[in-house]
């Protein structure tokens, strides 16, 4: 009788368990919305606010172009000597793993909009050896950047004439799902972090909204 | 009396021998030093462009390793170092351009050190430099 109403347990357990969830990073608050015709408080969660930049094709590339992917981003400048070439590395590698999947872009900000011209930025996505074409460098209002990264991400990013390359700037791979919304931050430049994120990106995409 | 000079003579021999030998030792360990050394400021100073194992990254920056344009321009090592490098350059058969920025914080002794890991470790050229040359070569560099 013991074992049947074990078995029972572990049964029901296994059908009612969820598929696990990512956090939804940010800020948040309540809100009230109708639910089939009662009030009910929902949570509105933080998004990254509008940004429009021009793209290593010199293209227009804004928030409109995200809506329903799901991407990375990080920032950095193609003169770095630091953190930004092993970021890069590994971004590529994920770049790699997921050139075929359409629904997931990554996206590098330059935070040296004076040197990193969309020309350049075209010449780095070609030396670096990128091979998915859903991975924009973008470059564009010098402050406006550093604005979108302390605010938007929750990243560092801003000019520093004592550090090397005269920039500071996280390290930070940021995860942001199909609504906008902030998923998880990984340090690019460490491998079991890298790892992670690539995991995380999988059960983004499995998630139901 | 001839017996105690020859006496005297072989061991004032022995006893340079002892004392060059042991010299050798001395500038054998000196070199060694210099490249365990070169090791550690090439990880922290140099490796994240041009990778740990001196492989370089992509068509970005060019290895070290095997380098075809080290082993043609080792002397400028110490300029390049110092002062950065811009311009294309073909380093084992490919283009490079990016502009790699100097290092103005590295002493004469350091860039020495980094001179003979990248020489000895990363080309096999069992060539080894010092501060002294290191100095002549810095004041000959064309910005």
């Amino acid at each position: 009788m013991k074992k049947i109403f074990f078995l029972g347990l572990i049964l029901i357990l296994s059908c009612t368990s969820k598929p696990s969830r990512l956090p939804i990073l940010g800020d948040k608050s309540p809100i009230e919305k109708m639910v089939k015709g009662k009030k009910v408080i929902d949570t509105l969660y933080k998004t990254i606010p509008h940004f429009h930049y021009l793209d290593q094709d010199s293209l227009s590339f804004d928030n409109s172009k995200t809506k329903g992917k799901i991407y990375i981003a990080d920032f950095f400048f193609t003169s770095c000597p630091t953190i930004c070439p092993i970021m890069q590395k590994n971004l590529n590698k994920l770049a790699e793993a997921f050139k075929s999947d359409s629904d997931i872009y990554f996206l590098s900000f330059s935070i040296d909009p004076a040197h990193d011209t969309p020309k350049r930025l075209k010449r780095y996505q070609s030396q670096l050896g990128v091979h998915n074409t859903h991975w924009f460098f973008l470059t564009g209002n010098r402050d406006s950047t550093y604005a979108l990264a302390e605010k938007g991400y929750y990243v560092t990013a801003k000019s520093d004439t004592t550090a090397p390359g005269g920039f500071v700037h996280s390290g930070a791979f940021i995860l942001i799902d199909k609504l906008g919304r902030i998923r998880g931050t990984y340090d690019g430049t460490l491998d079991e972090e890298v790892e992670k994120l690539s995991q995380d990106m999988a059960i983004l995409k499995n998630e139901k909204e | 009396m001839n017996k105690s000079i020859l006496k005297l003579s072989v061991i004032i021999a022995f006893i340079g021998l002892g004392l060059s030998l042991n010299a050798c030792s001395d500038s054998d360990q000196q070199k060694g030093q210099s490249i365990n050394n070169g090791m550690a400021l090439f990880e922290t100073n140099c490796s994240a462009c041009h990778q740990k194992d001196g492989n370089g990254l992509a068509q970005l920056y060019p290895p070290l390793k095997n380098s075809t344009y080290f082993k043609a321009n080792f002397e400028k090592l110490p300029c390049i170092i110092r002062n950065g490098l811009k311009g294309s350059i073909t380093v084992n058969g490919n283009t490079y351009d990016s502009y790699m920025p100097g290092i103005a914080s590295l002493s004469p002794a350091e860039i020495a050190d980094i001179s003979n890991y990248v020489r000895n470790s990363f080309n096999g050229l069992n060539q080894y430099t010092n501060t002294d040359e290191v100095n002549k070569t810095l004041a000959t560099c064309v910005q």
